[in-house]
């Protein structure tokens, strides 16, 4: 991992604990990374990530900020922001169960009965249960309010009908946090619950949807029809399910954001190392340099920004402050920051030479950050609206 | 998102926020014929004589410099903050930091401007009265210094701003920086220092970075003024900012701003902490504001309609700023170059 000019240091005194933090989980890292081999598939790929959670919450090195009853570290947001930084920088494999850990879970923390924190948390943080995310519908995407999955209560528990789509890990999960239906009657936002759907019943088909990389994993879609959750299986209050999924989202916007900057600055390092090396060769065309050189100062900039935003998150979560919508500039900044990276990365192919499977994988799938968990045009109405406080043309 | 200020710096904020909106500058604007570059003489006492200038001058708290840069950028105040008190007086710090003239510039007596000249013609003895002659492309300030100091190869001249040979050509887009070029013609001047001065890079450095925080406060007022307008005026019988199209111009300058916010206050923390990456922080801070000041004003302009087309609204003083800031000499594709030469050699390092 290159370092120096690419570890643009934020002068922020993280406090001496941080660093005490930092240097201990250096220490663990050392010599325990699991190395991904080239060519597994995806199965097996996921489950070499699966394993290697599994390693960390052993090791008491999940859930940084999660509380040690539900298997963390007790920790908080500051460490956690140094934990990804020292995780990317060490190779490690991307954490396995993330709409659980880092969207699901805090939001449950929250929200969540004491009987459904003990019985799920900890399995989640082991990556024991994998975890999905069931919220868009074929005809509830952006106007996610519009969701027509029911769930109709019959003695102790609800009968769930309906289908979701564009679901992250659908066919390795084992539970859905399942937005649905619960009061047809209810204004559209007040008939929403959060249920927990137990995948492994027979009314319950996960099938893969082959993403725009031409890759299988990751996207499924779900068909439900008649599936089971008992009544106490309700995250947050009945008719509650509205407020639970926008408390997920502001963690989707903000938290998840806190471990890219460290993948994007080691992505452009090696973007960084293909344009040197071109440059080098003389292969590239006066124009051609000068415009991805450009291109390379401005990602670089935009990567230190951006960890410096995450930081900031940090700083402002330890101090008792809410991201909010907020979250939603950290978003718009990030999804097109990943989205500049992949197009430099697609550029500095350059004529005549082919573009590597990993670069057009990211330019690909970097399609996605501007689309997921709220649109960017979603994102811009929430700017202008909840932080600008520029007056609603719709709900936002 | 920027890390938060602590207590201290945010207090310091607001007071001088108060400090300089109520400031006359708003009513020192520019007539389109008359060929003067106003000067908010009052802000500058209030400012000396509450002893703001000494505070944030060389030598004294960066954040809090950049701070007052931010107000002083939000109302495009015109005071000679960037130029004289942290520009030159970093360079007289550095190269004569006994001399009665460096605590004049530092504490707002006297205001100085730096003029890099790199080719220059030193005539006279070999003491410390010369005579100099050469060109100077951008001098800020121009027509309210009190001196100049005139630095090249050759050494450290300083210039009192009634001596006979200069030629001053202002700069007149940017209605709101006393700017131009300055021809010198055996100009007398008194020899500071000799040979290139290492202070006089550093100083300059300085300049840009408080220029960079004078952006982002512009960029800003901009925001502000723009959501104003969308609130209050009404079109098809709904306020503008109703409308989608209008309220994303502003959520897409939001980021930028956002962005450069902690591009600038993290630069200021560099030169708090001393760090040794500080030129890489302001290059990065420069090129954010930019960014963010350019968006910011063209989305003002055009989002207030014909109003954002006159002179008697301010937009376009912003506008033009936003257009005509180079951070001192070096253009913003210079200073993109430099960074990503900085990250090919990184880059291109076995």
């Amino acid at each position: 991992m290159t370092t120096g000019v690419f570890e643009l240091d934020l002068n922020l005194d993280l406090g001496e604990d941080v660093e005490e933090f930092r240097t201990e989980l250096r220490r663990w890292l050392d010599g325990r990374v699991p190395r991904l081999v080239p060519g597994m598939d995806e199965a097996e790929l996921f489950d070499a990530r699966r394993r290697w959670q599994r390693d960390l919450f052993d090791a008491g090195w999940a859930g940084i900020a999660w509380p040690r009853e539900y298997g963390g570290r007790g920790a908080g947001p500051l460490q956690q922001f140094v934990y990804y930084e020292e995780l990317t920088k060490a190779g490690a494999p991307e954490p396995v169960n993330q709409p659980g850990i880092i969207l699901f879970g805090p939001t449950l923390m929250v929200l969540g009965s004491e009987m459904l924190k003990k019985q799920y948390l900890p399995r989640m943080l082991s990556a024991e249960d994998i975890w999905c995310q069931g919220f868009s519908e074929p005809e509830a995407g952006s106007d996610l309010a519009g969701v027509r999955t029911t769930a109709v209560l019959q003695d102790d528990h609800y009968v769930v009908r309906g289908q979701k789509v564009w679901t992250s890990w659908a066919t390795y999960s084992d539970r859905c946090a399942l937005l649905c239906r619960t009061d047809p009657s209810a204004e559209r936002h007040r008939g929403l619950s959060m249920l927990i759907l137990d995948l492994h019943q027979p009314s319950v088909e996960a099938r893969p949807i082959t993403q725009i990389t031409g890759d299988h994993r990751e996207f499924g879609e779900l068909f439900i029809d008649g599936a089971q959750v008992p009544v106490d299986h309700v995250a947050g209050e009945p008719g509650g399910g509205w407020a639970f999924a926008m408390a997920m989202l502001e963690h989707e916007r903000s938290d998840l954001g806190l471990h890219n900057h460290a993948r994007l600055q080691a992505r452009v390092s090696q973007i960084g190392e293909v344009i040197a090396a071109a440059i080098a060769d003389g292969r590239l065309a006066r124009a051609d340099a000068a415009d991805l050189k450009r291109r390379l100062a401005d990602v670089w900039i935009r990567c230190g920004l951006l960890r410096d935003f995450n930081a900031g998150t940090a700083l402002r979560l330890a101090n008792g402050e809410e991201p909010g919508a907020r979250s939603s500039i950290i978003r718009l900044y990030w999804s097109e920051l990943v989205q500049a990276v992949g197009e430099l990365a697609l550029a500095c192919a350059g004529p005549g030479s082919a573009i590597t499977d990993e670069f057009a994988f990211d330019f690909l799938h970097s399609r996605h950050t501007t689309i997921a968990s709220g649109s960017q045009q979603i994102q811009r109405d929430i700017v202008a609206q909840r932080v600008l406080g520029l007056p609603r043309h719709r709900t936002a | 998102m920027q890390a938060p200020l602590t207590r201290d710096q945010s207090e310091f904020g607001s007071i001088v926020a108060r400090i300089v909106s109520d400031a006359r500058s708003g009513a020192v604007r520019p007539a389109p014929d008359v060929d003067d570059v106003p000067f908010d003489a009052d802000l500058w006492s209030t400012l000396r004589d509450g002893g703001y200038l000494a505070g944030v001058a060389a030598g004294g708290d960066p954040v809090l410099r950049g701070l007052l840069s931010e107000e002083i950028g939000y109302r495009l105040a015109p005071v000679p903050v960037a130029g004289s008190v942290v520009g030159a007086g970093a360079l007289l710090a550095e190269v004569a930091p006994d001399d009665q003239l460096t605590e004049a510039v530092l504490s707002g007596e006297v205001v100085a401007a730096i003029a890099v000249c790199d080719e220059i013609v030193v005539a006279g003895s070999g003491g410390g009265e010369v005579l100099l002659s050469g060109v100077v492309p951008r001098v800020d300030p121009l027509r309210h210094a009190d001196r100049f100091l005139v630095t090249g190869p050759q050494g450290l001249f300083v210039v009192p701003a009634s001596a006979d040979g200069l030629e001053r050509r202002p700069h007149r887009f940017d209605l709101t920086v006393d700017a131009g070029g300055l021809g010198l013609h055996d100009v007398p001047a008194h020899r500071l220092a000799s040979g290139t001065s290492e202070g006089a890079g550093r100083a300059i450095a300085l300049i840009r970075l408080a220029r960079a925080c004078e952006a982002v406060g512009a960029a800003r007022r901009c925001l502000d003024l723009t959501v104003e307008h969308l609130t209050v005026r009404h079109q098809f019988g709904r306020p503008l900012g109703t409308f989608q199209a209008l309220q994303h111009r502003c959520a897409i300058a939001t980021v930028e701003f956002e962005a450069a916010l902690s591009a600038v206050r993290r630069a200021c923390r560099a030169e708090a902490g001393g760090d040794e990456r500080l030129a890489v922080h302001i290059d990065a801070a420069v090129v954010s504001a930019e960014r963010a000041l350019r968006c910011a004003a063209s989305t003002a302009v055009q989002l207030h309609g014909g109003m954002g087309f006159t002179w008697e609204h301010e937009a376009h003083l912003y506008l033009r700023r936003s257009r005509a800031w180079t951070a001192g000499a070096e253009t913003v594709a210079r200073t993109v170059e430099r960074i990503a030469d900085a990250v090919l050699a990184e880059a291109g390092r076995p």
